[in-house]
């Protein structure tokens, strides 16, 4: 966001450049196009010091500190609506337009957070939900992506095998739930293996359609060029199919983040989804919020730091996008 | 692509024969197996019985309770987020700034598991009816919001000066223009979103309910009666089968143009 509102000021640079230098300043034609609006403003007010400054480039202290506050300030026009969301939350409350039950003040759920942190309650239930998720999700992956590549590589037997896959995929996986605890009782290993069945089809999907959507023109000249199956897979296959496989990885996540939760109210009696229930059972109310609110945070942060990954896995995509159109 | 769509519907015995081996071999293994003792056929049940079970249900009236409280649930939930969530998104991304003013919020409650959310529906609507309905259509809202701001924001730039070159007036530049080549993405939208719904459904049923598809499977566990809880999860799995295929095929249909360029 604050990117582009960068640009847009540089855009605007060179025209104000070009009116400044015919009215006021003939000198400043000189100036290279990337200077500063902010720049020309103060150049109209003040002394030949500064009209001297501005055919020099600013120095990186400057631009930096202009880099700064125009990114302060996006930062905080582009969180308006949360500061809004929140003082509405503390007001709402506060005034007895709602009922202080139903909605407890903001100032009262970050309290009893911190009270949760303070007392160990809730990393009791955080450790625990972390435990099962990462095993589930990244059991997940393991499975999911070289399973992918095999079958995406394997065109034929990806034929025979693609109903189950997808019908496994489209079947709700809470559907599913009963099942596992039938199979594997009412412990970590079902809601482990209910987590890793749903990040594992979307995965696995989208590694196969990764590897087989492969670029022909890529796999024909690296052959041409004589290229064993091991690394071409290596070096050509897998690169080409990280932007698919990725995505797939972002949907798993999110879909285990649900899938977590689901498990953990239905039949636990620790992690966070169980905590939130058993706070609104217990109507601890603002404790329960706390825990709805740190669940979003941690979903907000995953998609972060997937995109991220997302993004330097496939710099080198978006590159030769850019520059091809 | 002719040859694609050929390959895709003539249904050869050959072609046939590929689709169904993988899922054959699997239901094969699903009756052989409990029938010799390799599975305990207490807790998976041969498949005849569990058809059998399922024919027994469908017919004396009991399934068609659950499934008709769950339709009705899910639809009126999703078709509620259909009406509210599309015309929302389009307001959503009225200019940049508008756009900027609401990314926080959209991008905070996109990835939020909207079960976590399912206490505080409880707390408020209490357990009935409402609260499945809100936490339905609270769940099938996010993925269609997001898929209209996406599509509205990949419009192509050219289309758009193109159209007000020609001195289009507002409201036609966006049923001519945004409208149809965001129909894509809210397609997308819909597909996913029947899907997140399902889930928050089963959810919201196995939570606290005492009648729909959801609390048949949690009941018929409790109960041990194992061939009627695989009876109950088939038959949502068909339902939601069904509606997926349903919705891919109109994705396919309504977007033929986008491929073929």
């Amino acid at each position: 966001m604050s990117e582009g509102h960068l640009q847009t000021s540089e855009s605007l640079s060179p025209s104000l450049t070009l009116t400044a230098s015919v009215t006021t300043f003939p000198n400043i034609k000189e100036s290279p196009a990337a200077t500063k609006t902010a720049d020309l403003r103060a150049s109209v007010s003040s002394s030949a010091a500064t009209r001297a400054n501005i055919k020099a480039k600013p120095t990186p202290a400057r631009i930096f500190l202009g880099k700064f506050f125009k990114s302060l300030a996006g930062f905080i026009r582009s969180f308006a609506i949360i500061f809004i969301i929140i003082a509405l939350w503390e007001a709402f409350p506060r005034f007895n337009w709602i009922d202080p039950f139903l909605l407890p003040r903001f100032s009262d759920v970050v309290s009893g957070f911190i009270t949760l942190l303070k007392t160990g309650e809730f990393f009791k239930h955080f450790n625990v939900s972390i435990v099962r998720i990462s095993s589930g999700f990244f059991g997940g992956l393991c499975l999911a992506i070289p399973i992918g590549v095999f079958m995406g590589w394997f065109k034929t037997f990806e034929e025979y095998v693609n109903p189950v896959v997808e019908a496994c995929r489209n079947s709700s996986v809470l559907t599913l739930y009963p099942i596992f605890i039938l199979l594997f009782g009412i412990g970590e290993q079902a809601k482990i293996a209910i987590i890793m069945w749903g990040t594992t089809w979307v995965v696995l999907l989208n590694t196969i359609s990764g590897v087989k959507n492969v670029d022909p023109v890529l796999i024909k000249s690296a052959r041409s060029m004589g290229v064993k199956d091991l690394p071409l897979l290596w070096k050509v296959v897998l690169p080409a199919a990280t932007p698919s496989i990725i995505t797939g990885v972002r949907l798993g996540a999110s879909n285990s983040i649900l899938i977590l939760i689901a498990a953990e109210m239905i039949g636990s009696n620790s992690g966070l989804g169980f905590m939130i229930f058993y706070f609104e059972a217990r109507y601890a109310i603002p404790e329960m919020y706390s825990g709805v609110i740190f669940l979003a945070l941690m979903g907000v942060t995953v998609h972060e730091i997937l995109c991220r990954v997302e993004r330097y896995l496939t710099s080198w995509h978006e590159k030769s996008i850019y520059f091809g159109t | 692509m002719t040859a694609l769509t050929a390959r895709k519907f003539v249904f050869s015995p050959q072609f046939v024969f590929r689709k169904t081996l993988a899922i054959g071999t699997l239901l094969l293994i699903w009756q052989i197996f409990p029938t010799l003792g390799i599975i305990s056929p207490r807790t998976l049940p041969p498949l005849s019985d569990v058809l059998a079970e399922l024919w027994r249900i469908s017919f004396n009236g009991e399934l068609k309770v659950h499934v008709a409280i769950s339709l009705k649930r899910s639809i009126s939930g999703y078709f509620a987020a259909v009406t509210v969530a599309i015309p929302l998104g389009f307001m959503m991304v009225w200019s940049r700034k508008v756009h900027q003013f609401f990314n926080p919020i959209v991008q905070l409650f996109r990835n939020t598991s909207s079960l976590a959310l399912y206490p505080v529906v409880l707390l408020i609507f209490g357990i009935g009816e409402t609260a499945k309905f809100i936490i339905i259509f609270w769940t099938a809202s996010w993925p269609l919001l997001i898929s209209v701001i996406d599509g509205v924001r990949a419009v192509d730039a050219i289309y758009v000066k193109a159209a007000k070159s020609m001195s289009i007036s507002t409201v036609a530049l966006f049923f001519r223009v945004i409208l149809p080549s965001t129909i894509p993405y809210i397609l997308t939208g819909l597909r996913i979103s029947a899907t997140r719904s399902m889930v928050a459904l089963v959810a919201a049923e196995m939570l606290g309910a005492s009648s729909g598809l959801g609390f048949l499977i949690f009941d018929t566990q409790h109960k041990d009666e194992y061939a009627k809880m695989y009876a109950s999860i088939i038959t949502l799995i068909t339902m939601g089968m069904t509606v997926n295929f349903g919705l891919s095929n109109l994705e396919k249909k309504l977007t033929v143009w986008k491929r073929s360029n």
